[in-house]
């Protein structure tokens, strides 16, 4: 993950300093802690701190094709009704709320946790073409999610546009001139520069080495040291 | 009075051994927890001559005994709001050190500090924080952001403090002590080398404070807090059905008790110490911080003054 996203400093005087350093650590445990290396593409982040201005323009990855109703459960016809059966438990609560809007809540009859009856309104092949859940959005969620807790918290004026898995938000704590984000679209024709190892090396502290030596209180130095 | 302060981690039996011995030598018992077999004893003594006697006792018991510099204190650890960008990892490390070293500390999210323009505190906030002895402040890490805007939220706290940040700088403006590499940061400090950084931490906080009880020297109240606290346990007896882990607080200049102030503010004034009465030697007012009661002492002087 860490190769996919790059954090660069608009000002050029100064471009490797400690903020852009922590920002790209804070990127990488972000998009772990969520699971999301396989989503995205690419992420770069512009940061210009002293008008104060942030940009975020990522290429996501959305492939994945919506799930079923006959992919979560198979059916089956009862004199009562469809008998559901639940196999894949994961897409429980999205398959129990598309058939609560439906069917209305009254009209779905829950045995257990994986048998449903629902009452002959639809055909059996109608229910399976049903499409239960689009892990696209639930992906979606995530991304925008973990993009929320980059961005720092203070920059609430903000623009966001998607389209066609290009996501850029921009956000800032003043009103956003055109001519920063002008800036900001040439920085992004150069090719991406990831920050030099050596760099975040600076972030790890170095070790000091301990003086003060630990007596355990049996052994007859400790003993002596206490008179 | 030089004071010294430990805490004793050990078997419950025998136990009350050390705490006679401590009260022999004038000292006091902060907390102490019996649970199961094990017993935990935070303590006092006054005279840092006798550490020997304490230390043969321990050893007597075979128990552990570790100095702890900022018993007796109040810190507040203050970070620009509570929302996640600021919150779990750094700040609760660092609430949890001064724990260790024994603070009692009290975790305070401002409404609006975040942003470099926007950044504000209130009066109230202000005051809550002023309640404690010493606060901790925790920002980010831009230069920038340290240099040019964050002073507005510390300028005007009159308890001392530290700063953290992220870059490393030789001073931050308006700000005595200032401890570098603890910004914002996604994770725990697990390594060696942060946990030296706490310590860093812990240190300029004691030496804040013991600039504070220097000053203090000179004109100190007629009792310390502790004292106060023991007689004060001793006379109202509701304390007892308080929930939280410690009901009095012990800070340097006074005391916070943690029980409503409309209903107890004459229960706690007329508390007996000595020949005087509670309202005679200390200020009592609410606290900022929920309906608590907050008790400052007054110095010899004051006290004096009060008299004539």
């Amino acid at each position: 993950m860490a190769e996919k996203i790059f954090v660069e400093n608009l000002d050029q005087s100064d471009p490797f300093n400690f903020g852009i350093i922590s920002y790209k650590v804070i990127a990488d445990h972000v998009f772990t802690d969520l699971t999301l290396a396989g989503a995205v593409q690419s992420i770069r982040i512009l940061i210009d701190i002293e008008k104060p201005f942030f940009y975020l323009a990522g290429e996501l990855r959305l492939v994945a094709s919506p799930v079923r109703v006959s992919d979560i459960a198979s059916l089956s016809l009862e004199e009562e009704g469809i008998h559901v059966v639940i196999e894949d438990e994961s897409y429980a609560p999205d398959l129990l709320k598309l058939l609560w809007t439906k069917f209305g809540r009254e009209n779905i009859t829950q045995i257990d946790r994986w048998n449903l009856i629902i009452p002959n309104l639809i055909t059996a092949e109608e229910l399976e073409h049903m499409i239960a859940v689009n892990p696209r959005d639930r992906i979606m969620n995530k991304i925008l999610d973990a993009l929320n807790r980059i961005i720092p918290e203070g920059f609430r004026v903000r623009k966001r546009s998607l389209e066609k898995g290009h996501i850029t938000i921009i956000a800032s704590e003043n009103p956003i001139e055109p001519e920063w984000i002008q800036k900001a679209e040439n920085a992004l024709k150069n090719p991406p520069v990831q920050i030099p190892a050596d760099y975040l090396e600076q972030l790890k502290q170095t070790p000091k080495k301990i003086e003060k030596k630990i007596v355990p209180w049996k052994t007859h130095e400790f003993q002596e040291s206490v008179k | 009075m030089s004071v010294e302060s430990f805490i004793f981690e050990g078997g419950a039996h025998k136990h009350e051994l050390l705490v006679e011995l401590i009260e022999d030598l004038g000292g006091w018992v902060i907390q102490k927890k019996i649970l199961a077999q094990e017993s935990t004893i935070t303590f006092t003594i006054p005279n840092a001559a006798d550490i020997p006697l304490i230390r043969e006792k321990v050893l007597e018991l075979r128990g552990s005994l570790k100095i702890q510099p900022l018993l007796g204190t109040e810190v507040a650890v203050v970070s620009p709001t509570i929302a996640r960008h600021h919150l779990p990892h750094v700040l609760c490390d660092i609430a949890e050190f001064m724990r260790r070293m024994g603070a009692k500390t009290n975790m305070i999210g401002l409404a609006r500090g975040v942003g470099q323009r926007t950044a504000q505190i209130s009066t109230r906030e202000k005051n809550i924080i002023e309640e404690h002895d010493a606060a901790i402040f925790v920002f980010g890490n831009f230069e920038h952001c340290l240099k040019e805007h964050k002073w507005k939220l510390y300028k005007d706290i009159t308890v001392p403090f530290v700063i953290t940040g992220g870059p490393e700088l030789d001073s931050i403006p308006y700000a005595e002590h200032y401890v570098s590499k603890i910004g914002r940061l996604p994770y725990r400090f697990r390594r060696l080398e942060e946990l030296e950084k706490l310590r860093e931490i812990g240190v300029n906080i004691a030496h804040a404070i013991e600039k504070v009880r220097e000053s203090l020297e000179r004109d100190p109240p007629i009792l310390p807090s502790f004292a106060v606290k023991e007689e004060i346990e001793r006379q109202v007896p509701e304390l007892e059905s308080v929930f939280s882990p410690t009901p009095i607080v012990p800070q340097i200049r006074g005391l916070r008790i943690k029980l409503p102030y409309s209903q107890f503010k004459e229960k706690i004034a007329y508390v007996k110490i000595g020949n005087y009465r509670l309202d005679e030697i200390a200020e009592i007012k609410q606290s900022n911080f929920r309906d608590y009661i907050c008790v400052r002492l007054l110095s010899k002087s004051q006290i004096s003054l009060k008299k004539n």
